[in-house]
C-alpha cells in the first residue's frame, strides 16, 4: 500500500476520470482525495471511521488507474482498505453484507429470495434503502431457469476447447448469457465445458472487503474446474478480473470477448434489421482489464449493426459490484447519467459485457423513460449467428 | 511650462522626480494628441522623449527587440526589415516621427493584427517610470515569462496616465515571404457586409481582413510562401463570391496605406470602437452619420473618424449603449459612451501616479 | 459572529467542509512538497456566494485563496495559514458561446479542454493548451498566465482573455476588458492575468476561440544530442517558419512517455524535437517542404511525418503526460519551469547536464523548445537521506541559471509558494517594492492568496 501511496504524485489526473467526482464535485471524493485520506489513516493521523464515507463512496471502477500517468495502483490501496471499512462496521451490518454476499454466492439460494422479492417489489418504498434498491434492480418476473448443459462439442473442425464460467447471480438473473456463449464459441468451432456446481468466483465478496470468504470461494471454484482446457472464460467482467488474480486450476482466464477476439470469427454475422446499438464499457473489462477494443471489433464484424459511441463511455453506470445496493443514491446518479448518455447516443440497444452493467442500464433506462433494449455481447452475437432470427 | 529631453532613463527618472509634483506631459512624436501645435496648458510639465532612442537590444534569433521609448517606430521597423522580421500588428502610425512609446500608450494596432495579434500580445517587457519618478520594471526579455505582474500590458492603451514608458520588449516575427491583396469593391455595405463575412467564415488563414464602410470596399491581404499564394488566392477570391482586383508590390503598400488611420487628418477625432462580427451593422448605423468608418480585424473593431464636437460623439455613443474612445486627435485618450467601474483601474493608477501627475 | 457561523449563512452544511477528513483533502496543490490545513473549505455554485464570500473574509480579516482543481505546480492553491479555501470546480457552467463572434463566455470552474470540447462542433477551440489541460480550470489559467506548447505563435491565456469579470480583495465587483479582441483603454484584463489570486478572484472570464486550422502538420525529429535538437529550433526560426508548437524531450522523459503511452518514440534517440505547422492546407503543405529542408540540414537521425491525425494525436499523448509519467521512472520528482533565451538553449541544457552530474541528481528534459520554457524533471527518492535537499538545491542553481542567462524564473507555472523567495534574483528591489505598492493599492489588508509570489512584509 505505501507504494501506491507514494507513487501518487498529486497532479489531479484522476479527477476528470472518476465518477463520484463528477457528481460530487469534492476533493474527498476524488481518487487523490482519497489516496489522501488513506495516507493519513495508514499514518495515524485520521481515525478510519472519519474516513469511512468517502471510502465507502468509491466504485472500484478503476478508471483513475487508467487515467494515471503516473501508473499509481490505486486497487492495491482501496482492496485493502475495504476489508478494515468492513471489519470496523457496526455489527448489524457486518451481518447484512455477510448475509447478502452468501445468498447472492449460491444460486440456488438467490433464486428463492429473488422469487420472494420479485414478489415484494411493491414493498420497496416501505423497506430501508438498500433493500429497496436491491429489489428495485431484480426484474418484474424471473426467467426460467436453463441450466447450460455440462459440455457442448464444437459445429465444424474443432479449434479449441474452453471451460465456461456461468456465473452464480448471472445463472439467475440472465441465465441466458451462458447459453448463447456457448451458442457462439460452438459455431466458431469451439467445445465447451460448463464444470456443474463450479459455484460463485468470489469475485463480489473480495471486491465488498469479505477478502477470507471470497478467497475460499475462488478455490473451490477454480477446484472445480479442469485442467485440460486452452481457457478459463468469463462472461462477467468483475468476475474474469477477479479470477485473473486468483484461478488457480493452470489455465488462463480470459474475458469471452478477449477470447472470441484472439480466435478469430469463423463464422459470418448478420442481423435480419438494421440495429442502432451502443457498447458500453463495463469499468472492469476496460480499466481493470484495459480491453477495450476487442469487444468492439467483435460487433463491428455483425452485418446491419451500427455502433453510436457514448458520451464520456468510460464512466461507470453505478453498478460496481454491490455499489448500487450500499451506495443507492449515487448508483441512481450515475445510472441516470448513463442512461441520458445511451438514449442522446440514438440506440435502440445498450450492450455490455457485466450482468451488473445490464442489470443497472435496464433499471436506469426504464426510470428514465428510454426505450431501449439492453444485451450482453454474446447475446447480441448469438442474434447474429447464421439460422438465427436476429433480435426478438 | 518646462520642458526636459532626458537622453537617458536615469535622466528621464530624475526629470520626472524633480519636476514633482506639477502635472506633467508627455511628448512622443505628437502623432497621437497633437497637444504640442496649441501647447501645454500653464502650469504642466513637458517631458520630450525625442533624445531616448536606440535599440538596446535586439537578437533576430530571439525574435525580441528591446527599444527606447523614444526611438521612431519607422526606425525600429527598418532595423527589423533589414533581417527580415517585422511587428506583425501594422502599427498604423509610423510616420511623422511616432514613437515606439507612443506605440504602446495608444494601444493602436492596423490590419495585420488579424494574424497573429495586437500590440498587447506582442508587449513582452517594458519599463515605465512612476510618478514620484522612479524606474519600474515589468516582464523581460523571453517570450514567455510569468514572474510578477504582468504591469507591461496595463501600459497598452494607457495613453500615458500609468506613467512614462520608458523601454519597451517586444515579440517579433519573421516576415511572410510574400503577400497579395483581393479588393472587393461592392455596390452597397450590405453586400459589402455579407463578402466580409464570407471571406472571414471560410478560415483561409488571412493576414488582414478590412471593410471601409464608406465606400463599400472590402480588402483582405493573404501572407506565406510565395508558391502556395496563387492557389489560396483562387480559394479566397471563390469565397469571396465577388469580383476581385488582385494587388502586390507597390499598389498593394499604398492600398494599405490609404487605408490606414494615418490616412485620416490629426485634426478631428479618431474614434476607436470594440466591435463584434454580430454587431457591425447595428455600430455601423450609430457610428456613419457621424463621420467616415471602416471595420478592421475581421470586424473585431470599428474606427470613425469625426469632426463632430465632443459632446455630440458623447451623446451618440451613450444612446447606441456603445463603448469606445477617442484615440487621436486633441481629445486622444478621452472615452466615450459606457465605462466600467473604475475601482480597479484607480488602484493601479494610484500605485503608479499616487499624486495624479499624468492626465 | 465567528468565521464558520458567519460563512453558515451563505453555504449549506454539506458545502461548508470544516471535518478533518474534508480539510486533510484540500491541503495541497500539486506541488506537494506544501501542506497546510485551512480553516474551512467552501464549495461555491454561485456567483454571488463567491463575492459574499470574499465580503466577509474582509470584514473579518480572514485570508483566501481561489482553487479549481488543485493542480498548480507551484502552490498557488495551498491553503494560507489561518485562512479558507474558496472551491470553485462547481462554477463550471459555459455561460455563452457565441460561434459567429468567436467567444465564449465561462465560470471559472470550467475545465481548458471543456471549453475546445464545447467548440468543436463549430470547428473552433481554445488555444492556450497546458499539459493538465483535461484537469485544470480556466480561473486557475488566469490567475498563472498559463501558457502551453503553442505560445511562440500563439501567445498565453492573457492573449485569449478579452475580458473579466472579477470581486477584488475587498468585495467590489468589477468589469475588466470586453469581448473584442481590440478594447479600449489600458488593458487591465491583461494584467489581471497572471495575477495568482492577489487581485481577488474572476467570477466570469470571457476568452476567444480560434477556428481550428484546415491542417496540421506534425514532424517528429531524432537527434543524438539534445544541443542538435536545440541548434535545430534555431535554424527553424532563422528561416522565417512559425510553427504552432515546438517540443524538446530528452532520453529520460522519453522513457517515461513511452512506459505510459508508448507514443512510439525512437529507442535510440537522445533527443527529440516535434514540430508542428499549422493553417490552411496550400500554406502549411508549403512550409512543410521548407521545415523538411531545414531539418535534413540539421543532421538528424530520424524524421519522421505524421500520416494521420491518430499519429499525430500519438505524437502529443506522449508529451503530454510527460510530467506526471516520470513518476514512473522515480518515488518523487520536482517539476522545474525555468525560461532562458531561445538561443541560449544549447548552453542551458550542457549547464543542467553539468549541474545534474555535479550534484549526482537525475534530471528529465521537457521543453517548449520555441519559447525557451524549460522542464527539468528533478529525480529523487524522498527516503533516501539527504535526497530531497540534493534535489532542491539542484533547483535552485536551475533557476538560478535561467537568470544568469537573461531568462526567467518561471515561463507559466507562475512564482506561487515554490518560487517566492526567487522573485527578488530575478527582479531589482525598486521592482519588487512596486509589485507590493500596486498590491496593497489593490488588496490593503492583504487577504487575497496572501503568502504566494510575494512576501508578506512584516
Amino acid at each position: 500500500m505505501a507504494a501506491a501511496v507514494s507513487s501518487c504524485v498529486h497532479c489531479g489526473f484522476c479527477l476528470p476520470a472518476c465518477p463520484t467526482y463528477k457528481v460530487l464535485g469534492e476533493e474527498m471524493d476524488s481518487p487523490r482525495g482519497r489516496i489522501v485520506l488513506m495516507k493519513e489513516v495508514l499514518e495515524g493521523g485520521l481515525p478510519l471511521t472519519d474516513a469511512a464515507q468517502h471510502l465507502d463512496r468509491c466504485l472500484g471502477c478503476l478508471a483513475c488507474e487508467t487515467a494515471c500517468p503516473s501508473g499509481v495502483r490505486y486497487r492495491d490501496l482501496i482492496e485493502p482498505m475495504r476489508e478494515d471499512l468492513v471489519a470496523h462496521r457496526p455489527a448489524a451490518a457486518r451481518l447484512h453484507l455477510k448475509t447478502l454476499l452468501r445468498v447472492m454466492a449460491s444460486p440456488a439460494l438467490f433464486r428463492a429470495a429473488a422469487a420472494l422479492g420479485t414478489g415484494a417489489k411493491m414493498l420497496a418504498p416501505a423497506l430501508p434503502a438498500s433493500v429497496g434498491a436491491m429489489l428495485g434492480l431484480l426484474p418484474p418476473q424471473l426467467p426460467a431457469p436453463d441450466v447450460a448443459p455440462a459440455f457442448t462439442a464444437a459445429r465444424g473442425r474443432r479449434r479449441g476447447r474452453v471451460a465456461l464460467m456461468t456465473g452464480c447471480v448471472q445463472s439467475v438473473l440472465r441465465p441466458s448469457v451462458a447459453n448463447d456463449a456457448i451458442r457462439v464459441l460452438t459455431a466458431q468451432g469451439v467445445e465447451v465445458v460448463v464444470p456443474p456446481g463450479q459455484g460463485c468466483c468470489g469475485a463480489l465478496a473480495r471486491h465488498a472487503g469479505d477478502h477470507d470468504y471470497g478467497t475460499a470461494l475462488a478455490a473451490a471454484h477454480a477446484a472445480s474446474f479442469p485442467a485440460d482446457v486452452d481457457a478459463v472464460i468469463a462472461t462477467a467482467a468483475g468476475c474474469g478480473s477477479s479470477m485473473k488474480d486468483t484461478h488457480t486450476s493452470g489455465a488462463p482466464v480470459l474475458d469471452v470477448c478477449e477470447y472470441l477476439d484472439r480466435l478469430g470469427l469463423m463464422t459470418p454475422l448478420a442481423l435480419p434489421a438494421p440495429l442502432r446499438a451502443a457498447y458500453q464499457d463495463a469499468c472492469h473489462l476496460a480499466h481493470a482489464q484495459q480491453i477495450t477494443a476487442a469487444p468492439r471489433r467483435l460487433l463491428g464484424a455483425i452485418d446491419g449493426l451500427t455502433l453510436a459511441p457514448i458520451a464520456d463511455s468510460g464512466l461507470c453506470c453505478g453498478s460496481a459490484g454491490l455499489y448500487n445496493v450500499e451506495q443507492p443514491a449515487l448508483a441512481a446518479a450515475l445510472g441516470r447519467r448513463k442512461a441520458d448518455a445511451v438514449a442522446a447516443s440514438g440506440a435502440a440497444m445498450v450492450v455490455s459485457a457485466n450482468i451488473g452493467c445490464l442489470t443497472q442500464l435496464g433499471v436506469a433506462l426504464a426510470a428514465a423513460g428510454h426505450a431501449v433494449q439492453t444485451a450482453h455481447v454474446v447475446e447480441l452475437l448469438a442474434m447474429a449467428l447464421p439460422g438465427r432470427r436476429g433480435p426478438q | 511650462m518646462t520642458v526636459t529631453t532626458p537622453a537617458t532613463l536615469d535622466a528621464l527618472a530624475d526629470a520626472v522626480a524633480t519636476t514633482a509634483p506639477a502635472p506633467l506631459r508627455i511628448a512622443g512624436g505628437g502623432t497621437t494628441r497633437p497637444w504640442r501645435h496649441n501647447g501645454a496648458p500653464p502650469g504642466v510639465d513637458v517631458i520630450a522623449l525625442g533624445a531616448l532612442s536606440g535599440l538596446t537590444a535586439y537578437d533576430p534569433a530571439e525574435c525580441v527587440v528591446t527599444v527606447l521609448a523614444g526611438t521612431p517606430v519607422r526606425h525600429l521597423t527598418d532595423t527589423l526589415a533589414v533581417h527580415g522580421q517585422y511587428l506583425p500588428w501594422d502599427p498604423p502610425i509610423a510616420g511623422d516621427g511616432a514613437t515606439v512609446g507612443g506605440m504602446l500608450a495608444s494601444g493602436l494596432s492596423g490590419p495585420g493584427r488579424y494574424r497573429y495579434g495586437g500590440v498587447r500580445d506582442f508587449v513582452i517587457g517594458a519599463r515605465v517610470v512612476d510618478g514620484r519618478g522612479r524606474l519600474i520594471a515589468s516582464g523581460g526579455q523571453v517570450v514567455k515569462n510569468a514572474a510578477g505582474f504582468l504591469l507591461h500590458h496595463a501600459l497598452v492603451g494607457s495613453a500615458g496616465r500609468l506613467g512614462v514608458i520608458a523601454e519597451v520588449s517586444l515579440k517579433v516575427f519573421p516576415r511572410a515571404e510574400a503577400t497579395r491583396t483581393l479588393v472587393a469593391r461592392a455596390s452597397s455595405l450590405a453586400g459589402a457586409l455579407a463578402a466580409h463575412e464570407r471571406l472571414r467564415l471560410a478560415n483561409l488563414d488571412l493576414d488582414a481582413l478590412d471593410l471601409d464602410a464608406t465606400s463599400a470596399v472590402v480588402s483582405a491581404r493573404l501572407a506565406g510562401a510565395a508558391d502556395a499564394l496563387d492557389a489560396r488566392a483562387a480559394r479566397a477570391a471563390r469565397a469571396l463570391a465577388h469580383a476581385v482586383e488582385t494587388l502586390t508590390g507597390a499598389d498593394e503598400a499604398r492600398h494599405w496605406q490609404a487605408l490606414s488611420l494615418a490616412a485620416w487628418p490629426a485634426t478631428g477625432a479618431t474614434v476607436k470602437v470594440p466591435a463584434a462580427p454580430s454587431r457591425l451593422t447595428a455600430i455601423l448605423a450609430t457610428l456613419m452619420p457621424l463621420g467616415p468608418c471602416r471595420l478592421s480585424a475581421g470586424g473585431a473593431v470599428a474606427f470613425l473618424h469625426s469632426t463632430q464636437p465632443l459632446d455630440a460623439l458623447q451623446d451618440a455613443f451613450a444612446a447606441a449603449h456603445l463603448r469606445g474612445a477617442v484615440v487621436r486627435g486633441p481629445d486622444a485618450g478621452t472615452p466615450l459612451g459606457i465605462r466600467h467601474a473604475p475601482a480597479f483601474a484607480d488602484r493601479v493608477r494610484a500605485s503608479l501616479d499616487p499624486d495624479g501627475r499624468f492626465r | 459572529m465567528d468565521l464558520t457561523t458567519a460563512l453558515a449563512a451563505i453555504y449549506p452544511p454539506d458545502r461548508l467542509l470544516t471535518r478533518a477528513s474534508a480539510l486533510a483533502s484540500y491541503e495541497s496543490d500539486a506541488l506537494t512538497a506544501f501542506r497546510t490545513r485551512p480553516l474551512a473549505v467552501v464549495l461555491a455554485e454561485t456567483r454571488q456566494e463567491v463575492i459574499d464570500t470574499v465580503r466577509l473574509c474582509h470584514a473579518a480579516g480572514v485570508p483566501f485563496v481561489a482553487r479549481g482543481s488543485g493542480t498548480s505546480l507551484s502552490g498557488g492553491s495551498v491553503p494560507l495559514d489561518d485562512g479558507i479555501v474558496i472551491a470553485l470546480n462547481r462554477l463550471n457552467r459555459i455561460v455563452r458561446l457565441d460561434p459567429v463572434d468567436r467567444i465564449a463566455v465561462v465560470e471559472p470552474g470550467v475545465i481548458n479542454l471543456d471549453i475546445s470540447a464545447a467548440a468543436e462542433p463549430f470547428g473552433l477551440y481554445y488555444a492556450p493548451d497546458p499539459s493538465s489541460q483535461s484537469v485544470c480550470t480556466i480561473g486557475g489559467n488566469v490567475a498563472f498566465n498559463s501558457g502551453g506548447a503553442h505560445c511562440f505563435r500563439h501567445g498565453m491565456t492573457a492573449n485569449h482573455v478579452l475580458g473579466l469579470e472579477v470581486v477584488l480583495p475587498d468585495g467590489e465587483v468589477v468589469r475588466l476588458g470586453g469581448d473584442s479582441v481590440e478594447d479600449v483603454g489600458p488593458d487591465l484584463a491583461g494584467l489581471f492575468v497572471g495575477s495568482e489570486g492577489l487581485f481577488g478572484v474572476a467570477l466570469e472570464v470571457t476568452v476567444r476561440l480560434l477556428p481550428r486550422p484546415e491542417s496540421y502538420r506534425t514532424v517528429l525529429a531524432s537527434y543524438t544530442s539534445l544541443q542538435a535538437a536545440g541548434d535545430a529550433v534555431t535554424r527553424i526560426i532563422a528561416a522565417g517558419l512559425l510553427p504552432g508548437a515546438m517540443e524538446i524531450m530528452d532520453r529520460l522523459a522519453m522513457d517515461a512517455a513511452e512506459a505510459a503511452v508508448h507514443a512510439g518514440y525512437p529507442p535510440g534517440a537522445a533527443a527529440v524535437l516535434l514540430v508542428e505547422l499549422e493553417g490552411d492546407a496550400a500554406q502549411a503543405e508549403a512550409e512543410l517542404a521548407r521545415l523538411s529542408a531545414v531539418l535534413e540540414a540539421s543532421g538528424p537521425s530520424h524524421v519522421h511525418i505524421a500520416a494521420n491525425a491518430e499519429e499525430r494525436a500519438l505524437l502529443w499523448k506522449g508529451r503530454k503526460c510527460a510530467f506526471s509519467a516520470v513518476g514512473r521512472l522515480s518515488p518523487d520528482f520536482i517539476v522545474q519551469d525555468g525560461v532562458v533565451p531561445r538561443t541560449k538553449l544549447g548552453d542551458a541544457l550542457v549547464a543542467i547536464e553539468q549541474l545534474s552530474r555535479q550534484h549526482g541528481v537525475r534530471v528529465a528534459n521537457v521543453f517548449h523548445a520555441g519559447d525557451g520554457n524549460l522542464h527539468p524533471l528533478i529525480l529523487y527518492d524522498g527516503r533516501e537521506p539527504g535526497a530531497l535537499a540534493r534535489a532542491e538545491a539542484l533547483a535552485t542553481d536551475i533557476l538560478r541559471l535561467c537568470i544568469r542567462l537573461g531568462g526567467s524564473i518561471t515561463g507559466e507555472h507562475g512564482v506561487g509558494l515554490e518560487k517566492r523567495a526567487f522573485l527578488p534574483e530575478m527582479y531589482r528591489p525598486e521592482d519588487i517594492a512596486f509589485m507590493q505598492r500596486l498590491r496593497e493599492s489593490v488588496d490593503g489588508r492583504r487577504l487575497a492568496n496572501r503568502g504566494k509570489m510575494l512576501e508578506t512584509p512584516a
